[in-house]
């Protein structure tokens, strides 16, 4: 899995990796100021770390929700760390890839990568645009090519 | 005000929503009747989307499955016997529900030949990955059949003494570097 991380000074691509948080590393998020929200919250979610490969620098968090009996990942929150939100971030795509890694997981479980999120309302018109996230009430979801071309624009082949 | 309302407040006195948004996805804050509505929505639409795919849909989202689980063991997991190139070329059969002879004739090789490299008695040879590659709509790669061919040869590598002793024992002249 490659992903479509960017060095924004450089303008290079700088490799990265996404790896399941356990539970005790979840808990210990309590507190962190490298974020805005309060991680330890996620518990009861699966959590992921983007890490930079190099450095094993840590670049951002997804929490996501199984929802198997409707087939469904549900994006509960996503977040770059601090030094990486806004004009000076360092690194670019870190939400980007963390929504593809989503896709992809709905792809894995037989979910046909339908995958969810419910943004807060001012900022939707930004998933349309972005990701192609079509709304759906208060949420908003992909699937299937949608889906599949997130992975394909943000998790690239070798 | 909620937690989330107040991280948005806080950042959009020196971020436009754009750069919020490019930075965190920050949920909306629904009431538990309005959260409840939501997901009935939702759910009412997802059982209607299965309802309505068509077969040409089911079989593309479960070769992408196929493909991101292949992906997944090649680069996660230890070598499982159970996912040789043979058993996931079965599986890849069953997906686009074609029988032996009839992929055989797709792919434009003999039928014997698919039938022994399905059962792990003969090794693929790179031509054929190339050829699934095609086969698959360039959705499942040649090097992804490809690794899976030396997943395997790295397991046996690591472990087959004996052939190792035997191969050995034919080299006269070895370089001798021994610390």
């Amino acid at each position: 899995m490659n992903l479509n991380l960017i060095e924004v000074e450089r303008g290079k691509r700088v490799a990265g990796k996404i790896k399941k948080l356990t539970l005790n590393q979840i808990k210990k998020l309590k507190g962190s100021k490298k974020f805005q929200f309060d991680w330890s919250t996620e518990e009861a979610n699966e959590v992921y770390s983007i890490k930079r490969s190099d450095n094993n620098e840590l670049l951002g968090l997804i929490s996501i929700i199984d929802v198997p009996q409707e087939l469904r990942i549900h994006i509960n929150l996503v977040e770059s760390v601090i030094i990486n939100q806004g004009r000076k971030k360092k690194i670019d795509g870190i939400p980007d890839c963390l929504i593809g890694f989503a896709c992809k997981i709905a792809f894995m479980r037989g979910y046909d990568g339908f995958v969810s999120l419910g943004p807060k309302t001012r900022l939707k018109d930004y998933y349309h645009n972005k990701f192609g996230f079509r709304h759906m009430g208060t949420h908003m979801v992909v699937f299937l090519d949608t889906s599949q071309s997130i992975i394909t624009k943000y998790l690239k082949d070798e | 005000m909620s937690k989330y309302e107040e991280i948005y407040q806080k950042l959009s006195k020196h971020l436009t929503d754009e750069e919020i948004a490019d930075s965190m996805l920050i949920p909306a804050d629904l009431t538990e009747e309005e959260q409840k509505q939501a997901d009935e929505e939702l759910r009412a639409f997802r059982f209607k989307l299965l309802a309505e795919m068509t077969e040409e849909k089911r079989i593309y989202s479960d070769l992408l499955r196929f493909r991101y689980q292949l992906e997944n063991y090649l680069e996660n997991e230890e070598f499982n016997s159970s996912r040789e190139f043979g058993g996931q070329l079965e599986e890849y059969a069953r997906i686009l529900k074609r029988t032996k002879k009839k992929l055989s004739e797709d792919l434009n090789i003999h039928y014997t030949r698919l039938s022994r490299i399905i059962n792990n008695h003969e090794d693929p040879n790179i031509e054929l990955t190339y050829r699934l590659e095609k086969h698959s709509g360039e959705l499942i790669p040649a090097l992804m059949w490809w690794k899976l061919i030396t997943k395997k040869q790295e397991f046996e590598i690591k472990r087959d003494k004996t052939t190792r002793r035997i191969e050995a024992a034919k080299v006269k002249n070895a370089v001798r570097y021994r610390a």
